[in-house]
Order: C-alpha cells, then sequence, then structure tokens
C-alpha cells in the first residue's frame, strides 16, 4: 500500500540541510538493505581461516581508503585529509583488531558478528553522550563498520558505478570515498538517513556543493530506484513523486540557482567600480567563521564586520580563547591578504554571559550592553583580545569595538588591549606588527564626535541599524512602531554626513556595514558622500556590485547634495526611488 | 586531567593519544566514570565520550609508567596540539 502511494502522489519527506541547492532526477538507492550482520557459530578448525578473512577485510578497506584519498589530494584541502586520516586511525587500531580476533577465537563467532560487537560498545558509549558533536562521530563510525562489514560479506557494492548522472542517491549511510566517486557521476544530491549535520559526509558534501539532506528519517524501503524525485535542500525537503506543478516551480528555482551562479562567477573576479571608475571595496559581514568561503565565493573583497557574538551558539558560556582562536584565524587565514574586521562581543539584551548579569533591564538596548560589558568585566574583553592578537598573524586583521558612545571607552578598551599585547610579547607570542583599531559608530553621540575620537583610532565603521534606533528613539524589534523606523529620515543622513566628513577630514577611513549599505536607494546618497568601503551580508555582494557600475560618482555627489536639503522622508524617498529607477537601479526588498 | 580542547575527545585527538600511548611498553587505562578503557586503542579512547571539561583518569603500569603518564598529561596539557 504504502510503496503505491509513494509512487502514485506526491509526498513529501523532512530532513536537515547539510548543503545547499537543488537537484531533480531519479531515486539511486545505495545500501537499501540495512546491512544485516549474520550470527555464526565456528568450528574450530573454521577459525584460523576467519580470523584471516577479517585481517583481508581491514586491509582492503585501507587500501581503497588510500585510492580514494590519493585521487582527492589534489583538489581538496586539508580538512578532507584529516577525515581519511582518522578512518585510517580506526583501520589501524590494533587493541580493536586484538580485541575482534579474541572474540572470534574465545566465542567461536564469525568476524562480522564479532566486529559488530566490539564496536557496538563504542557507538552506545558515544550516543549516549549529552555533547552533540561527540554524539554525531557515531555517524562516522557507523560508516566505517559497514564498510568492514561489506568487504567481510564480498558484498562491497558495485552499484556506485552505475549511478546515473544528476541522480539523487538515497543511502543510509556514506563514506567519503563513496562520495568522492558520486561526485565522478555527477550526482545530482544526497539523500541521508543516518548523518548529522557535522558529520564526515556532510562537510565533505557541502565543499563539494552537492545538494544534501541528512537526518532524513523514513523508510527508504518504500522507494523504488528510477521514482521521479526533487531534493530541495534549501529548505530540507525531498519530494517524492512531485506533480508536474512542483516539478516545473523547482525547474525554474533551479534554472534561477544555476542562473546565479553563472553570473557570480563572472562577477566575483571584478571590482565594484563606477561608471566614472572610482573604485568601492565591497566586503561581507559575517556571523559565523564557516560562512567565511561562501563570501569568498560571492567575491567579497573582505570582511567589514565579523559579529563575534554568534560563537556563543545556544549556550551563555564565554567561548573559550582556543575555540575564539580557531574561529578567528580561520576567517583570517581563508580571507588573507584581504581585511578581516572583528567586532568585539556587543552583547546585551538577550544574548548575554548569564553568570554575570546582575540587573534585570527594563530597556536592554539602552543598558548593559556591548563595550560596556567588555569594560566592567575585562576578563571576557581580555581573553577576546587574546585570542584575537594570536590569530592576528595568519592575515590581516582589524579590530573593532562596538556600541562607543564616549572616548573614556575608547581609552580604557586601548589600554586594556595594550596590556594583553604586552603580556603575549613577554610570551614571545607572534602578532601581527600593526593591528589598525577602530570603532562601531552606532550611538548618536558616536556620531557628532567622529573628529574627535579620530584622535585615538585607525577606521570607523557605521551600524546603521542601531543608529536610526536610537537616534529616532524607535525600539527596531517592536512592530508596531516600525513605520517610526525611518531609514531616510533627516536626521539620520545628516548625522551620516557628519561622521564621513569628519572622519575624512581626519584622513580616516569609514564604511558603513549595516543594512543600509545593501539598501538600492541608499547607495547613491552613500557613495556620493565619498564613502569607499560598504559591508552587507554574503549573498548581496554580486548584486551590489552590479548596482555600483551603473552609478557615477559626480552624479552620486549631486544627489547625496541634493538629499541633505530635503525635509521629509516621504520627500526623499520619492526622490531616490525616482532618480533609481532612471539608472536602471532595481529596487531590493 | 580535565579535557581542555573545544570539541572534547574526538576523533583527531583520540588518535593523538592512542599513538602516543603506544610508544610505551606499559599498560595504559583511562578512566571516566564508570568506563575504564586501553589507551593504546582510538576506538577504545573514542569510548570515553570524553566532553569538554570532563575529568580523566590515567593508570599505567610497567617499566616505562611513569614516563608514559607524564607524557599523557602534557598532551592533555596543550590540548593535543589542537592550535
Amino acid at each position: 500500500m504504502k510503496e503505491n502511494k509513494l509512487a502514485n502522489s506526491e509526498t513529501f519527506w523532512e530532513g536537515k540541510v547539510a548543503s545547499p541547492g537543488i537537484a531533480i532526477g531519479e531515486v539511486f538507492l545505495f545500501n537499501q538493505k540495512e546491512i544485516t550482520v549474520p550470527r555464526k557459530k565456528l568450528y574450530s578448525s573454521e577459525i584460523a581461516s576467519e580470523i584471516e578473512r577479517f585481517q583481508k577485510a581491514l586491509n582492503l578497506a585501507k587500501k581503497e581508503l588510500l585510492k580514494a584519498q590519493n585521487s582527492s589530494n589534489a583538489k581538496m584541502k586539508k580538512d578532507h585529509s584529516q577525515i581519511f586520516e582518522t578512518q585510517k586511525m580506526f583501520l589501524e587500531d590494533e587493541i580493536l583488531k586484538q580485541n575482534v580476533i579474541e572474540k572470534i577465537r574465545n566465542e567461536k563467532i564469525n568476524s562480522e558478528w564479532a566486529y559488530q560487537q566490539v564496536i557496538d560498545e563504542a557507538i552506545q558509549a558515544l550516543s549516549s553522550s549529552p555533547n552533540q558533536y561527540l554524539k554525531e562521530r557515531v555517524f562516522d563510525i557507523q560508516a566505517l563498520k559497514n564498510r568492514i562489514v561489506e568487504y567481510m560479506q564480498g558484498v562491497r557494492q558495485k552499484k556506485l558505478d552505475s549511478v546515473k548522472s544528476s541522480a539523487v542517491v538515497f543511502a543510509t549511510h556514506l563514506s567519503p570515498s563513496d562520495l568522492l566517486n558520486l561526485r565522478k557521476q555527477k550526482v545530482g544530491g544526497l539523500v541521508l538517513k543516518e548523518s548529522g549535520v557535522t558529520s564526515h559526509v556532510a562537510i565533505l558534501a557541502k565543499s563539494l556543493r552537492i545538494p544534501t539532506v541528512v537526518g532524513v528519517e523514513e523508510n527508504f524501503h518504500e522507494l523504488k530506484n528510477s521514482m521521479p524525485v526533487v531534493l530541495d535542500a534549501e529548505s530540507g525537503r525531498v519530494i517524492l513523486s512531485p506533480e508536474e506543478e512542483t516539478l516545473r516551480q523547482f525547474r525554474v528555482r533551479q534554472e534561477k540557482l544555476a542562473q546565479e551562479k553563472k553570473k557570480l562567477q563572472l562577477l566575483k573576479k571584478k571590482s565594484a567600480i563606477t561608471r566614472d571608475k572610482k573604485g568601492i571595496d565591497l566586503l561581507a559581514n559575517l556571523e559565523i567563521s564557516e560562512e567565511a568561503q561562501a563570501a569568498l565565493d560571492y567575491g567579497a573583497e573582505g570582511v567589514g564586520l565579523f559579529r563575534t557574538e554568534f560563537l556563543f551558539g545556544d549556550s551563555s558560556q564565554i567561548p573559550s580563547e582556543e575555540e575564539q582562536f580557531q574561529a578567528y584565524s580561520a576567517v583570517l587565514k581563508k580571507f588573507s591578504p584581504r581585511p578581516v574586521i572583528i567586532r568585539t562581543f556587543d552583547l546585551g539584551g538577550d544574548k548575554m554571559a548569564s553568570n554575570y548579569q546582575t540587573v534585570a533591564e527594563n530597556n536592554p538596548f539602552l543598558g548593559w550592553r556591548a563595550i560596556r560589558v567588555g569594560l566592567d568585566v575585562p576578563e571576557i574583553l581580555e581573553t577576546q583580545l587574546k585570542a584575537l592578537l594570536k590569530a592576528s598573524k595568519y592575515g590581516n586583521l582589524k579590530i573593532m569595538f562596538p556600541f562607543i558612545s564616549n572616548i573614556e571607552e575608547i581609552r580604557k578598551a586601548k589600554k586594556i588591549l595594550k596590556q594583553v599585547q604586552s603580556q603575549l610579547k613577554n610570551e614571545k607570542v607572534p602578532m601581527a606588527a600593526k593591528i589598525p583599531l577602530g570603532i562601531m559608530v552606532e550611538v548618536p553621540s558616536a556620531a557628532l564626535n567622529v573628529d574627535i575620537f579620530a584622535k585615538e583610532v585607525d577606521f570607523f565603521s557605521l551600524g546603521t541599524n542601531d543608529l536610526i534606533q536610537y537616534t529616532l528613539a524607535v525600539d527596531r524589534t517592536n512592530p508596531q512602531v516600525a513605520s517610526w523606523y525611518q531609514t531616510f529620515n533627516p536626521a539620520i543622513l545628516r548625522l551620516i554626513q557628519i561622521s564621513v566628513e569628519a572622519a575624512f577630514k581626519n584622513k580616516k577611513e569609514i564604511a558603513v556595514c549595516g543594512e543600509m549599505a545593501g539598501e538600492t536607494l541608499a547607495l547613491p546618497f552613500l557613495i556620493g558622500l565619498g564613502i569607499k568601503e560598504l559591508s552587507v551580508t554574503p549573498p548581496l555582494v554580486p548584486e551590489i556590485k552590479e548596482k555600483i557600475g551603473k552609478l557615477s560618482f559626480s552624479e552620486c555627489k549631486k544627489i547625496a547634495a541634493k538629499v541633505l536639503k530635503m525635509d521629509s522622508v516621504q520627500e526623499i524617498t520619492e526622490y531616490l526611488e525616482i532618480t533609481c529607477r532612471n539608472l536602471g537601479l532595481e529596487k531590493n526588498f | 586531567m580535565v579535557v581542555k580542547n573545544k570539541l572534547g575527545l574526538h576523533a583527531r585527538p583520540a588518535s593523538v593519544l592512542a599513538q602516543k600511548a603506544s610508544k610505551f611498553k606499559s599498560e595504559v587505562r583511562l578512566i571516566r566514570g564508570d568506563i575504564e578503557i586501553n589507551a593504546k586503542s582510538v576506538m577504545g579512547v573514542m569510548m570515553l565520550a570524553a566532553e569538554p571539561n570532563s575529568k580523566i583518569i590515567i593508570k599505567a603500569w610497567g617499566e616505562d609508567e611513569e614516563k608514559v603518564v607524564e607524557e599523557l598529561v602534557k598532551l592533555f596539557e596543550n590540548k593535543f596540539g589542537e592550535n
């Protein structure tokens, strides 16, 4: 009955996106049988040959692993070879091997069974761990186990070679080398039952850009080979027997993704430059270090804002120096020699190191936030600065302090930085010779004091979201006052102008890293003021590049001057809308 | 010993540890809670499922027992070279 249902009517399965994209094709079932491990009693005379069979299987697995590793070396980077290293370690684990051999001998049992018993112990121990990362390692071990068992049974499927290109492969588990094979066949996508988003195979799928959904806990036995399927690895859905209309929609979406990819490819190497040849640096805002590669792929010329508070995840624990160091150095390495601006923790409101907060706040946005926390609890800032300085040798680091409202805060923060710096110097820790320091301009008092602050810092970055919220006294998270949140309020434009002019007069760089930098209507104004650096969310990079190419700096200057003389949000918005339309800029969102 | 590296004793630190322990003649055991394993086995070390900040006891006996404990303590201290 169920099979009929799957084959005859559109059915949705849900999972987690491990690698984004869309695939449309036919089902290819791999390992469709759960590996069943037989249990056989052995005669004493069979034991020696059974042990030999086990060792042969191990060697075979090792050999294939090495083969796959060699074929991947050229193109793939270190993290993949580490995946292989780990698998090799398991295959070479002498104790594990001895345990299995002992079991075969003592219990007179076949090798698959003995092997499974030994490994299952480890799997059980790991899967009861409360730690998500360790828990997901179970999938890696399970994949390895199944692989060895397959070798022992001599049923190592050749089937992978028969995968059609663009097929969507369904498997309970896959090994990294299976995946590399599949890539050669140009599979369309992967659906895995037993994998987590951080499993080896998921990491590999992501960097190979094979659309992949994992953790699909459905009965794969119900599937039939060659069934039509859509893999929507944007929302984590598998659509079996899709209807014509569904297919059509996803073809359109797939085509669009392909075009975007092509366009990106074209724009990647180009820089953002106006018609009259003024170059603009287009950087990316990052929330987690793993976005770095995507940002580079989108053609970002650096990182304009790395928001470190996401390192906290769901936890209220301060991330360790080591953890921070890993994240910072990863991004710096990826982008080197391009600049990476890392902002110290912007904690406050709901995102708080809870052990430090003592007063319940009525207005968290006007409360104990960002640099205020850092200065009051220096160990938080010190640990972060230590991690930053240690990472600095890996690239072009700039450090930025958030939520500055007076010069004392800058001086205190710099003092802490100096202390940490000289401490590390004494410990002979290698660091970058010069690390530029900057501040966020997101509080009106900072915008009005840029000329004063210029004596203390090397650069500024306008955080427009908060600047608007604080200047106009509008809580941007409160929908009831949303209409008071006005990007084009003359007060905002003036504060930006004052900041930009003060920065330039003091020969300091000033960038825009708030949402305004990605807003089409604001582009002519910001560029007209002379801003040379914009930082936006990675996927917007190509689009903004393209738009900048349609502008001319001299025209933008006139537009900015004109806008600054206008009275109301409405007048400004209408004018900018008409202007942008005439310039051929489509309005985004 | 306290596990200090951020992801706990996952595969890589586990294999570093097992490799190091294997270089010595002594019998080496790691204990966490009620699990006791042979430190020379990657699979064994992983079975400890030792997350960050968990506590582990090192036990060794044999001709080079002191040396092996010393070396393993060093590994824990420098977070298994995860840097």
